[in-house]
């Protein structure tokens, strides 16, 4: 079954930012952070400017020397990593063509159409995840937090 | 403390609580005695309002160094209570469900929810509940008990209230240790664990300017500029009388730990300097290097110093995560980075700050 053709960062709890020609994302929902290298930092571009699948082979082409591997298979991988990480979701809409899209990352440094195609790939730390799989809500009573249940301890260690 | 992306929560009625809270707290104030102290945080006059002398210590001994005479119209208002002086009324929110903040694994330490201007943050762990009023300035901290307040909140209180207040002034609370010169100074960064405390405290120990190890204040500017928060410090005992025996005499002048470390108060040093802000001109990222003797620095690029810096700052305090990634890398961008590897000659820490401090010019 072909991929959909087009993705979209999940906006509600993923953000994002680039530095020169890295892309620093972080998932808001399981604490994770990633540092995406050249070649993931334009997809990452090419996806918030909503571009489809066969527009971001298009740009790696003709960015990248691909005569030793072309780029759309390591593409799609590197896409359904994405999605495993729950970083962006198939579907979406093109950019309009007028009015404000998404801010595009600026050209990355490995861009250089003489460089040879590296597949895309990112580092993903976890070291804040801890921080956020506390389970928090079992002193509850039916009526609401803060109002505790009588006979439960105020606090937990 | 950390809070994830908000919660499907029934909106629109937590303006009306901190309300009734504070309403609670002004009916309430006769019988508690509040008690009122000023501080100054980034140049501005911050009003705290105590709901009797419970709450006093553990809401202030931390802004101890930043105490300031009263004055007219603070910048921000922040009423302090446990239970035993104010009753909270029924929440207005439903118990959450679903994965997203629900009983299981993917429930969250802390809730985040905002109301048209008003935020509010309910630790669940303690429990604590912050308020915060942007159109007012007006805060509301309450506790179940001012004598269970963790040593974090000791350490580092009402931080999610300053958080906010700070937005509207265009600053950032971030996770770091900041010490330099009055002429210009460093962020420290890093997770928990990377050294930010011990490189501070060397540099404390060794006379130069020390605004935090663990919070401060980050203020756009060129350069940035950075603002002490807390005098607080955390790291385990047998550590501080090994490595720095020099502030071997804070040990047990603090009254709390916190995972294993002591939460201590620097201001209890006879000869610290504890400024009140500088100019950002370097971020060093503290690495542990096992088997290595002196201090050592690597430079990496400003991406490095978003990377130790951006997630944990984002993750651990409630809201404003698209705009806070965006300033902050706005505010590194420039500032030149180094790994600083932090060997068995901790005393070798502060020369190695000041050589980045002079490579940064």
């Amino acid at each position: 079954m072909s991929q959909p053709e087009r993705y979209a960062i999940d906006e509600q709890t993923v953000v994002s930012e680039t530095v020169d020609d890295e892309a620093i994302v972080v998932n808001l929902a399981n604490g994770y952070y990633y540092s995406f290298d050249p070649t993931a930092t334009v997809v990452w571009s090419a996806v918030q400017a909503r571009r489809s699948v066969a527009e971001m082979v298009a740009e790696l082409r003709g960015r990248y020397d691909c005569a030793a591997l072309d780029p759309e298979a390591p593409l799609r991988r590197f896409l359904s990593a994405l999605i495993d990480e729950r970083l962006i979701v198939p579907g979406g809409e093109a950019a309009a063509p007028a009015g404000p899209g998404p801010r595009a990352a600026a050209p990355a440094s490995g861009s250089d159409p003489r460089a040879p195609f590296q597949p895309p790939a990112f580092q993903r730390f976890t070291d804040m995840h801890a921080f956020l799989l506390v389970d928090p809500i079992h002193e509850v009573d039916e009526t609401g937090w803060p109002n505790l249940p009588p006979g439960s301890s105020a606090g937990r260690a | 403390m950390t809070a994830g992306p908000e919660p499907a929560l029934r909106r629109g009625r937590v303006a009306a609580y901190l309300d009734e809270l504070q309403a609670r707290f002004d009916a309430g104030a006769g019988r508690a005695g509040v008690v009122d102290r000023h501080y100054r945080i980034g140049g501005r006059l911050v009003r705290l309002r105590l709901a009797g002398p419970a709450v006093v210590h553990p809401f202030t001994r931390a802004l101890a160094h930043l105490a300031a005479d009263a004055g007219p119209d603070p910048s921000l208002t922040v009423r302090v209570a446990d239970a035993t002086a104010v009753a909270p009324p029924p929440s207005p929110w439903a118990r959450p469900g679903g994965p997203a903040g629900g009983d299981g694994a993917d429930g969250k330490p802390a809730l985040h929810v905002r109301d048209g201007s008003v935020e509010a943050l309910f630790q669940l762990d303690y429990p604590a509940i912050s308020l915060y009023d942007r159109a007012a300035r007006a805060g509301f901290f309450w506790t179940a008990s001012a004598a269970a307040v963790p040593s974090y909140e000791l350490g580092s209180p009402l931080r999610a209230i300053f958080h906010w207040w700070g937005l509207g002034e265009g600053w950032h609370v971030v996770h770091a240790g900041a010490v330099g010169r009055d002429d210009g100074g460093a962020l420290l960064v890093g997770k928990a664990g990377s050294g930010k405390s011990t490189a501070a405290l060397a540099c404390l120990a060794a006379g130069l300017a020390y605004l935090g190890d663990n919070d401060a204040v980050l203020a756009p500017g060129t350069p940035p500029r950075v603002h002490g928060l807390y005098c607080a410090a955390k790291l385990e005992e047998a550590h501080l009388r090994r490595r720095l025996p020099a502030l071997s005499p804070l040990v047990g002048s603090g009254d709390a730990r916190h995972r294993g470390k002591e939460v201590f108060f620097v201001d209890d040093a006879a000869g610290v300097r504890l400024t009140g802000g500088f100019p950002l001109r370097a971020v060093l990222i503290p690495r542990i290097a096992a088997g290595a003797g002196t201090a050592a620095l690597r430079r990496v690029p400003p991406s490095a110093a978003v990377v130790a810096l951006a997630p944990s700052t984002l993750l651990a305090l409630p809201g404003a995560h698209r705009e806070r990634l965006r300033d902050l890398v706005s505010m590194l961008r420039g500032v030149p980075a180094w790994v600083l590897e932090v060997g068995e000659d901790v005393a070798s820490i502060p020369a190695a700050v000041e050589r980045a401090l002079e490579a940064a010019g």
